[in-house]
């Protein structure tokens, strides 16, 4: 048996049923081996989708998303995927092939460092020079890939390594639970916590990621403490939830920002203070003291000093602070935020008002619905408009921004829940992005029902230059897009223009009881904006608003 | 301020590499550094000093997370 062999034994060990993934040169004996494997291979059309592909199957099932590329070319088309996970902290494991050991450093056919290029996005990487170390590092790719806080994994493999004899067998990798914080910690963080009479819940995306969910509803039920949620940590309370005050930030909604800054204890749960949730840092939560929870020390103090640091699992520290505390008043003032700027959906016009038509499609939709999202105004309009009830139910690309991720996660979606209802909303730019993924979607007959809402424009980005830089508009035209229903339709895949905001009840029906693959080209007003809108550099209390609302 | 912080780290592929990499990202420099072979031939010593004005700990706790980094032994502050 050779290593190659070797390494697909270990991947369906590990539990992997599904592989992302592009051949070429260097990882022929890897590709030689899947033949006969009980794993499934996807073949992607560009590398790039398959990382975003084992991404948006890790989202949505927990478990560590695996793809693999061949060298150069291949390995750097992973690499805007690997920096994606690591940003979102996404378990992923990348197997690249590698050039012949004894041609490394030679400048040989397709040889990049790729070692070297993804050092700086990888929770860690190997490069297996020996046969010998290949299990245990296999082995190790896993555990870290899932262990404490989640991150991409790369394995490089040089070719002749591949083909070389296998020696030993393969154990997989145990599941570790991250350790419990300390007592005191938590002791002082439940003082902070009574004494308190304004307490907010900063909840983040490290209470889906660490499986925290039902210890962070039971301690928000125990505590009665109002919640905002960061774009990750969306759907850790449901959207409907009567104390969930809405995202908080840049975009985030007004009760949630103004909740934050008049806090008095600010309780972090599994976020890391990100400029787009804080806006201006200094003057993020002025008055409040600190508990941050985390099960990675080194967010600890990274941007801002807690009163309290608890770190390590959440589920055992949730457990300990689930208290009963007094602070009805707060909670009535913080519900009158909530009533006092509830969203205004009577938008004027015949044409379709994107909020709202989000809005509806995500409460026709099942409660098992998954919406993956690119990058633009319209994934701040799925944040803002469309409810959650798990965090796993909203795939979107966070801490990167990438474009293009939208549609491939949603083909890792439905892959890893067959049974789900997968819905991706895109952009008329996110979408050219990886496009050609069209092609893979029909080739596996998944039922993914894509909406693209069509504003002509990098909308986002015209938003920006139209506020902050005096309607200089540059490079954000796209009024020349193609016919998109008849792009959909030369892959193969049904689809229908939405125009008129009388037909959104017809297409929603469509988008929410369909069995096979549908494309929804929604036309929106190009002039549309995301409101609100904290500017850069701001306070988030500055809050800036516009019209339709 | 300057500090100098002090680790054992394994010699696997890239290690030094990957924590002179995270310093400088971080937003940290490197001042002096220094690595030598220690007892055991799978671990190397390294001492180096670092200046910011970003807090010591926080760099200590990101180098912590390292996986080739076996122990960080010691942190001095050495000038404001
Ligand atoms: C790969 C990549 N390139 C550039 C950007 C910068 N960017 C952010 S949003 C945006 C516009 C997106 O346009 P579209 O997909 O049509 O969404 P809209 O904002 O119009 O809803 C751009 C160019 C990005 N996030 N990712
Ligand atoms: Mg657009």
């Amino acid at each position: 048996m050779n290593n190659a062999k070797l390494l697909v034994q270990a991947l369906e060990q590990e539990g992997v049923d599904v592989i992302f993934g592009y051949p070429g040169g260097a990882i022929m004996p890897f590709y030689d081996a899947l033949v006969g494997s009980r794993l499934r291979h996807i073949l992607v059309r560009h590398e790039q989708a398959a990382v975003l592909g084992a991404d948006g199957y890790a989202r949505a099932t927990g478990r560590v998303g695996v793809c693999v590329a061949t060298s150069g070319p291949g390995a750097t088309n992973l690499v805007t995927g690997i920096a994606n996970a690591f940003l979102d902290s996404v378990p992923l494991v990348a197997i690249t092939g590698q050039v012949a050991s004894p041609l490394m450093g030679t400048d040989a056919f397709q040889e990049v460092d790729t070692f070297g290029i993804t050092m700086p996005v990888v929770k860690h990487s190997f490069l297996v020079k020996r046969a010998a170390v290949l299990p245990w590092m296999v082995r190790e790719a896993f555990r870290l890939a899932r262990s404490g806080r989640p991150g991409p994994v790369l394995i490089d493999l040089p070719k002749d390594v591949q083909n070389a004899a296998a020696c030993g067998g393969y154990e997989p990798a145990p599941i570790e639970q991250p350790p419990a914080p300390e007592p005191q910690a938590v002791a002082r963080a439940a003082e902070l916590l009574r004494a308190s009479r304004r307490p907010v819940v900063y909840a983040g995306g490290g209470i889906g990621m660490g499986c925290a969910v039902d210890e962070f509803r039971a301690f928000v039920a125990a505590t009665r403490i109002p919640v905002v949620s960061t774009l990750k940590g969306l759907g850790a309370l449901p959207g409907d939830h009567e104390l969930y005050l809405g995202m908080l930030g840049m975009h985030g909604f007004r009760a949630a920002n103004r909740a934050i800054q008049e806090c008095d204890v600010l309780v972090c749960v599994g976020a890391r203070f990100d400029d787009r949730a804080t806006g201006k840092l200094s003057e993020f939560a002025p008055r409040a003291r600190v508990i941050h929870m985390d099960v990675d020390a080194a967010e600890v103090g990274k941007l801002r000093r807690p009163d309290v640091a608890v770190v390590g699992g959440l589920r055992p520290a949730l457990r300990t602070l689930s208290i009963p505390l007094e602070i009805d008043s707060w909670r009535r003032t913080c519900r009158a935020f909530t009533a006092e700027h509830a969203w205004n959906y009577d938008a004027p016009g015949a044409g379709v008002y994107a909020p709202r038509f989000l809005k509806r499609l995500s409460e026709a939709a099942d409660g098992e619905t998954i919406i993956t999202c690119d990058v633009g105004q319209h994934q701040m309009w799925v944040a803002q408009h469309c409810r959650f009830r798990r965090p796993e139910h909203h795939l979107s690309s966070g801490g990167l921004g990438t474009m293009g991720y939208g549609v491939p996660a949603a083909i890792g979606a439905q892959l890893g829940r067959p049974q789900a209802r997968v819905i991706s909303v895109t952009g008329d730019g996110s979408i050219m992005m990886n496009l050609q993924e069209l092609a893979t979607l029909v080739r596996y007959d998944l039922p993914i029902k894509i909406v693209l809402l069509d504003n002509r424009a990098l909308g986002m980005v015209r938003q920006w230059q139209e506020l902050f830089f005096e309607h200089r508009y540059s490079e954000v035209d796209l009024s020349d897009n193609p016919d998109f229903v008849r792009v959909a339709e030369a892959f193969g895949i049904p689809a229908f223009r939405l125009e008129d905001r009388r037909e959104e009840t017809q297409a929603i029906e469509r988008l929410t009881r369909d069995r096979g693959p549908v494309l929804a080209h929604v036309l929106i007003d190009p002039q549309a904006n995301v409101w609100p809108l904290v500017p850069p550099g701001h306070s988030n209390e500055v809050m800036m608003e516009g019209a339709h609302r | 301020m300057t500090f100098a912080i002090q680790l054992q780290l394994k010699r696997a592929e890239g290690a030094l590499v990957r924590v002179l990499g995270l310093v400088g990202r971080r937003g940290y420099e490197v001042i002096r550094v220094e690595a030598r072979p220690s007892g055991d031939e799978r671990v190397m010593d390294v001492v180096m000093t670092v200046q910011s004005d970003r807090p010591a700990d926080v760099l200590v706790r990101h180098m912590a997370k390292l996986f080739d980094v076996v122990e960080i032994q010691e942190m001095r502050e050495m000038s404001k």
